[in-house]
């Protein structure tokens, strides 16, 4: 009875999804695996499946558009710069480009604390073209810093430990 | 740490404050004018940068390798002369700015003669100046 039940309630749930205009989100429907193999057929560039394809495989997880009758995706900017991001990865801090980098901060970093008491007590100014490219540099450096992997003190310190045991047993 | 959420929160908390300021200053930089005294010294903050300039200096040390003792050597002496002439820089500017800023009529600078002379020459004299008083 109560197994009879709770089919009457699912496809009535069901049935009002359906009319429903809203979004509709594929785990109501499909299970884990049939979800993944949906979402796996949307990311696919040979073959995209057309909306009576997809709902043969009853995925409702796409408002349909009457005059295109393609797949609306919610894609916005977010995603879209979010997506590019996960792409680029994480840079090393001992990569030869970082370090290449590092190399001319150090150098931009000691030109500009020569050069500031000289500027401040002499009023001499810099051509606004080189504190232009200094400027682009550093806020570079800022949005790399994100980018860049860090070592968690932790790290260090066994690494550090692990290190000095390995030269004392040797 | 390859987690871009970790990687954030533990930039924000360590040298991203220095960064911005820093950034800041240079863009300070360009807006003011020479003769505003408030912007001159807030490019002094910049100096925060020295952290970073410690940090990198390492990690390049590392990157490099540098295990044998004369190559130590060489590096200690070019840190000595980067530092030694780096105060020495500072004091010569700090004690033109003295001589600037003090009476206008009786100052080192009047008495000297070099009130209608080039910058360099200037730079030099208070630099010279430097160089006999700390060396």
């Amino acid at each position: 009875m109560k197994r009879a039940q709770s089919i009457k309630s699912n496809l009535s749930r069901f049935s009002q999804m359906q009319q429903s205009p809203l979004i509709l989100k594929p785990q109501n429907f499909a299970t884990p695996l049939v979800r993944r193999f949906i979402q796996k057929l949307k990311k696919n560039r040979d073959f995209k499946p057309n909306n009576e394809q997809l709902e043969l495989l009853n995925d409702k997880s796409v408002v349909i558009d009457p005059k295109n009758e393609t797949p609306n995706f919610p894609m916005n900017y977010l995603e879209i710069t979010s997506k590019i991001i996960s792409k680029l990865g994480v840079l090393h801090p001992y990569d030869n480009i970082k370090i290449l980098l590092d190399i001319l901060h150090f150098l931009l970093i000691i030109f500009y604390i020569y050069w500031m008491p000289f500027e401040i007590c002499f009023n001499v100014k810099l051509n606004d073209g080189v504190y232009g490219m200094m400027l682009m540099f550093f806020a570079c450096d800022i949005l790399l810093n994100f980018n860049t992997v860090t070592f968690s003190s932790t790290f260090l310190c066994n690494f550090f430990l692990r290190h000095i045991f390995t030269m004392a047993s040797s | 740490m390859k987690k871009r959420s970790k990687i954030f929160r533990n930039y924000i908390n360590g040298s991203m404050l220095p960064d911005l300021l820093t950034t800041l200053i240079i863009g300070i930089s360009i807006e003011s004018k020479s003769s505003d005294d408030f912007a001159q010294f807030i490019k002094l903050i910049f100096l925060l940068r020295m952290k970073t300039l410690k940090c990198i200096y390492w990690r390049i040390l590392e990157k490099f390798r540098i295990r044998s003792k004369v190559q130590e050597y060489f590096i200690d002496l070019a840190n000595l002369l980067f530092i030694s002439l780096w105060i020495l820089h500072l004091f010569a500017c700090f004690w033109f700015f003295v001589g600037v800023h003090s009476d206008p009529e009786n100052n080192w600078i009047v008495a000297n003669g070099l009130n209608e002379s080039s910058t360099s020459i200037k730079y030099l004299t208070s630099l010279y100046w430097s160089a006999v008083t700390i060396m």
